[in-house]
Parts: structure tokens; C-alpha cells; sequence
């Protein structure tokens, strides 16, 4: 099936279709057994991600974390893809979606920062690890530590001798 | 005969009148699309923080910083290399050079209750978003300078 009729048929089980383009997917779904079928898995998969949301277990991964950016982690191997035939999955799991985008980045929970009071929305280090030291409502640290960088930066004009002080 | 001349003049005005108010669409039209606004006032504080000895500087701006830091960080020394002021508007660039010849930028990107959101763009160490209340310091260190690391310290004034 082409990802535009993947796209026809998700908008069709959200009720985005209009009248026409209704009619026209249930004549489709009434002969197409495997249309049926991949309709199916979509009621399936949007109510355990319902159930999921309800439950309120959905992490707040940014603001609850402390961040770290590893060059060793962009060879981590990348969290499963959702399967090809529901793209939308990559919409209803972002934090899946954000780790995948964020390859090098390895993340360590920090306990008593508030999160509402978190600034930092992300962040990239250019491959250096970066360290969130602190989020909360009096400051937000952040410490690049020793190695890598998109050019070696200040590391290179005093020859990266120096080590982290943390 | 002059009724009509009345016409004419009469027609041109109104047309005169349209053209300078499209102008004026016209002219107004980039300035809202711009959308700088009112300038934002930030600080921006260069620290140098080393392992080697020599205490906290005695100015208030170290000591403050020194009770940000201290709690985190280990450092033998603390001084404060410079304090530089900038008023940014929306989407505007903020620069400062930073003595590792490093430029620190900052933009602006939206303004609402819960402070400035702010693009953090630091040469080849750092980019970053961050909400920042006025008050509330970014802190971005690390960065190996002369025998200690630099620190670069943002900050939403007014």
C-alpha cells in the first residue's frame, strides 16, 4: 500500500475525511480485507496509546532529565523503528522520536528540579558530552565537558589539557 | 464643461488619497512583519573558573555568581572577565566575543509570561533553546580557557 493511501486511511479512522473521500474508503474497505485489517490495527494501537495518555505515565523527558551528549552514543544502536506500514506511530511515541533524533544524546534523570520551572528546551553539544547540572527556578547550568566538538573549540587554544572540574 | 473638469480633479485626489494610503500598507507592512518589538535587555557575564588557587573575587558580581556555581562545580578560583550589556529586540541577534575569540550569540525568539524563549549559539561548543525568566541565568561553562574554563552566564534583565 503507498504511504498515500496510509495516509488516506489515518485520517479516515481520526474522521478527517470528507464526506466523499468517507464513502469512498468504506467502499474501498468493504472489498480490501487487508485494508480492514491495517484499519484495525490503528483503533488497536490508538487505544493503548489513549489508555497510555489516561494513565498519565507519558514522561516529561526534557524537562525531567539531566542531559548528556556522548560521541560514543551516535553508534548506540537506534530505538526500533515503528513499523513502515503506520508512520503515525512515530507521532504518538515522541519520545521515541526524540531519542532517534537525538543519537548522541544520553540522558540521566535528576532528581528535585522542578519542571515547570526547567528553561532548557534542547540542546546540542556538536558531539561533546554536555551535563545539565542544574534546571530549576534559580539557574540553569550547563557544563561542556573535555573532548570532541565540532572543531576542537576552545579546547584546541590551550591545547585540551584541562580537565572537567565537576 | 466644469462640472466635468470637477470630475477630473475630483477623481485624481481620490486616487492620490488611494495610492498615499497603499504606501502607507506598504511601508507599515515590514515593520510589523519584522516584529522586533520593544528591545529585551540581557547581561551577559564572562567567568573564569580554575582549579588553581585564588579564591572568589571579591566583587558582588563573582560572589553572586560563586553562590550559583559553588554549589555545583569545583573550582579553586573564580573572577569575573567582563559584563556586557545588549538590547535585543525579537528574532534580533545578540553578540558578544568571548576571550577564547569564540562569539556568544542569542536570539530572541518569543516573549510571553513565563519569560524570553532564546536561541543560545555558542562557536563550536554549544546551541541550545531556553525559556528564560527575568532573573534566571543561563549558565553554559566548560570551556577550557588559560588554566581554568570559561563560563558564560545569560541573563534577562528588562
Amino acid at each position: 500500500m503507498s504511504e498515500q493511501w496510509e495516509r488516506r486511511l489515518q485520517a479516515f479512522h481520526d474522521g478527517e475525511l470528507s464526506r466523499l473521500g468517507r464513502l469512498r474508503m468504506e467502499r474501498r474497505l468493504r472489498r480490501d480485507p487487508e485494508a480492514r485489517q491495517q484499519l484495525a490495527r490503528l483503533s488497536e494501537i490508538g487505544g493503548l496509546v489513549r489508555e497510555h495518555e489516561a494513565a498519565g505515565e507519558a514522561p516529561d523527558l526534557w524537562h525531567a532529565i539531566r542531559a548528556e551528549l556522548r560521541p560514543a552514543a551516535a553508534t548506540a544502536a537506534p530505538p526500533e523503528p515503528a513499523p513502515e506500514r503506520v508512520p503515525w506511530l512515530r507521532w504518538a511515541a515522541p519520545s521515541l522520536a526524540a531519542a532517534a533524533a537525538a543519537a548522541a544524546i544520553v540522558v540521566t534523570l535528576y532528581g528535585g528540579d522542578d519542571p515547570a520551572a526547567a528553561s532548557l528546551r534542547w540542546l546540542d553539544s556538536g558531539g561533546r558530552s554536555a551535563m545539565v547540572l542544574q534546571d530549576d527556578r534559580e539557574a540553569t547550568i550547563i557544563w561542556l565537558l573535555e573532548g570532541g566538538g565540532r572543531d576542537g573549540g576552545a579546547s584546541s587554544s590551550t591545547g585540551g589539557t584541562h580537565r572537567a572540574l565537576i | 464643461m466644469r462640472s466635468s473638469r470637477l470630475c477630473v480633479l475630483a477623481s485624481r485626489v481620490v486616487a492620490v488619497a488611494v495610492l498615499s494610503a497603499a504606501w502607507l500598507v506598504v511601508a507599515a507592512a515590514p515593520a510589523r512583519a519584522d516584529g522586533a518589538g520593544e528591545p529585551i535587555g540581557f547581561e551577559v557575564t564572562v567567568v573564569h573558573v580554575s582549579s588553581e588557587p585564588g579564591g572568589v573575587a571579591k566583587d558582588p558580581r563573582a560572589r553572586r555568581i560563586d553562590g550559583l556555581l559553588g554549589k555545583k562545580i569545583r573550582y579553586e578560583s573564580l573572577r569575573v572577565l567582563t559584563t556586557e550589556r545588549r538590547s535585543v529586540g525579537l528574532n534580533e541577534i545578540g553578540s558578544v566575543t568571548l576571550p577564547t575569540g569564540q562569539r556568544f550569540r542569542f536570539r530572541p525568539i518569543d516573549q510571553g509570561p513565563q519569560g524570553v524563549l532564546i536561541a543560545v549559539d555558542m562557536d563550536a561548543a554549544a546551541q541550545g533553546d531556553f525559556r528564560v525568566p527575568k532573573g534566571k541565568p543561563i549558565v553554559l561553562g566548560g570551556n577550557a580557557y588559560e588554566d581554568g574554563q570559561l563560563v558564560v552566564i545569560l541573563e534577562h534583565t528588562d
